[in-house]
């Protein structure tokens, strides 16, 4: 297979998730909204196909800042290169924002990557700290866009439930001083 | 995980599962996959040196993004740097890296076989760059997959020091079959699919899986298009004195 030079997440409104995969937690009631809405958009077009490595995973849900949000790693979902399963989920961000990413599992051994809007790897995390397998990713945006979070298991056949939060502390002081 | 006790048994384990020839890929069933990323490998075992090589420059280019506009496969370099008697994450080391870009070719202005007729890569400093080690022990580098050349197999080039100091210089190599895939799928690659070194023949490093080991990245590629590859360093002191 032949690989674009960079990637092009699909709108994450393509593809509805089934209600038995809206599993969200929020912070509060408007950030509850916003979370089921992105896990309403969730999609699902890697489901279904057997793993390939390099294959195009479309798959993307969408995440909004002080929100947090629970899913499920299965050995169906999209696969990296070293055979570990991942989830894509995106925010809008812009210059300046700083945003901690935080993955939490007690399924499995978290990892996590966050992308630019051109799909440049600039950030990642095995464990928070020694002897804590969650993720954690903090980081000040270089640029506005599209960032995506690879919600990843450490290696392959790690699977099972795990959360995924979103803090962009700055964005909202910035809407308060409005 | 940074568990001393922790990483030191696994360290063991991993020695001796390398000295019996213990094969991990296959072990894990990904035959055509490369090790599971597991940052613990080798953790508190010495890094050893591998050769400078003639295509050093002495740039002294403090910078974490190093790609000076090549293209290629957009790749996050992650080092950890410990100490390999206790360890502990090294804070302040730093770690100077230099690759060849997409096309093999090595930048700025030193000898002509690492860049050969190529009078603009000669102007350039591409994919070189120093960063030091946070209070954590980490170095992050943005940069591009290296792309092949003739007699070596794909590698990235590191110096440690502290206070200034050289600890070791090494070399770093990813798995084969990352190698391969990229090289005949990804479009900066693929008008040169065909690499003539593997890491099991290469000159440098090359003989056995065992020898090789030490020496591999953990990767992991996502979509075929977001490379992160991570290396633990460990290290002591002084400078080191075992070789690849």
């Amino acid at each position: 297979m032949r690989i674009a030079p960079h990637p092009v997440l699909r709108s994450a409104q393509d593809h509805l998730l089934p209600a038995s995969r809206e599993k969200a937690l929020a912070t509060s009631g408007a950030a509850k909204r916003r979370v089921r809405g992105a896990l309403v958009a969730m999609l699902l077009a890697c489901v279904s196909a057997a793993p390939s490595f390099g294959a195009d995973c479309a798959a993307v849900s969408t995440l909004s800042c002080s929100s947090t949000a629970a899913a499920s790693l299965t050995t169906s979902d999209c696969t990296a290169f070293d055979g570990s399963q991942y989830h894509l989920w995106q925010f809008s961000g812009n210059a300046g924002d700083a945003v901690t990413i935080e993955m939490h599992s007690t399924s499995f051994d978290t990892y996590l990557m966050l992308l630019d809007p051109s799909g440049v790897p600039l950030a990642e995390n095995d464990d928070i700290a020694s002897g804590v397998t969650d993720s954690r990713i903090t980081f000040t945006l270089a640029s506005g866009g599209t960032w995506t979070i690879v919600a990843n298991s450490l290696a392959a056949s790690q699977t099972g439930d795990y959360t995924i939060s979103l803090s962009c502390p700055n964005v909202f002081r910035r809407r308060a001083v409005r | 995980m940074i568990n001393r006790r922790d990483l030191m048994v696994r360290g063991l384990a991993s020695a001796a599962l390398v000295g019996f020839g213990f094969d991990r890929g296959k072990a894990w069933g990904q035959v055509l996959s490369p090790a599971p990323l597991d940052i613990t490998k080798n953790v508190c075992t010495l890094t050893c040196a591998a050769t400078l090589g003639p295509c050093y420059y002495a740039a002294n280019l403090v910078r974490r993004d190093i790609t000076e506009g090549e293209v290629g496969l957009p790749t996050l370099l992650s080092f950890l740097i410990v100490d390999a008697d206790t360890c502990q994450p090294i804070e302040n080391a730093s770690i100077d890296i230099w690759h060849t870009n997409a096309g093999g070719v090595y930048s700025a202005p030193i000898n002509q076989m690492c860049n050969p007729g190529n009078a603009l890569a000669r102007t350039k400093t591409f994919t070189r760059g120093i960063q030091s080690t946070d209070s954590s022990g980490w170095a992050h580098f943005n940069t591009i997959f290296p792309g092949w050349y003739s007699g070596r197999t794909t590698h990235i080039h590191a110096t440690i020091r502290r206070s200034g100091s050289e600890i070791v210089t090494t070399q770093f190599f990813f798995d084969d079959s990352l190698d391969d895939f990229v090289y005949k799928n990804h479009p900066n690659y693929s008008s040169r699919p065909n690499r003539d070194t593997t890491n099991l023949t290469d000159g440098v490093i090359g003989g056995s899986a065992s020898r090789v080991s030490p020496f591999l990245f953990t990767s992991k590629l996502i979509n075929g298009r977001s490379l992160v590859a991570l290396k633990v360093i460990a290290i002591r002191s002084s400078a080191t004195h075992c070789n690849a």
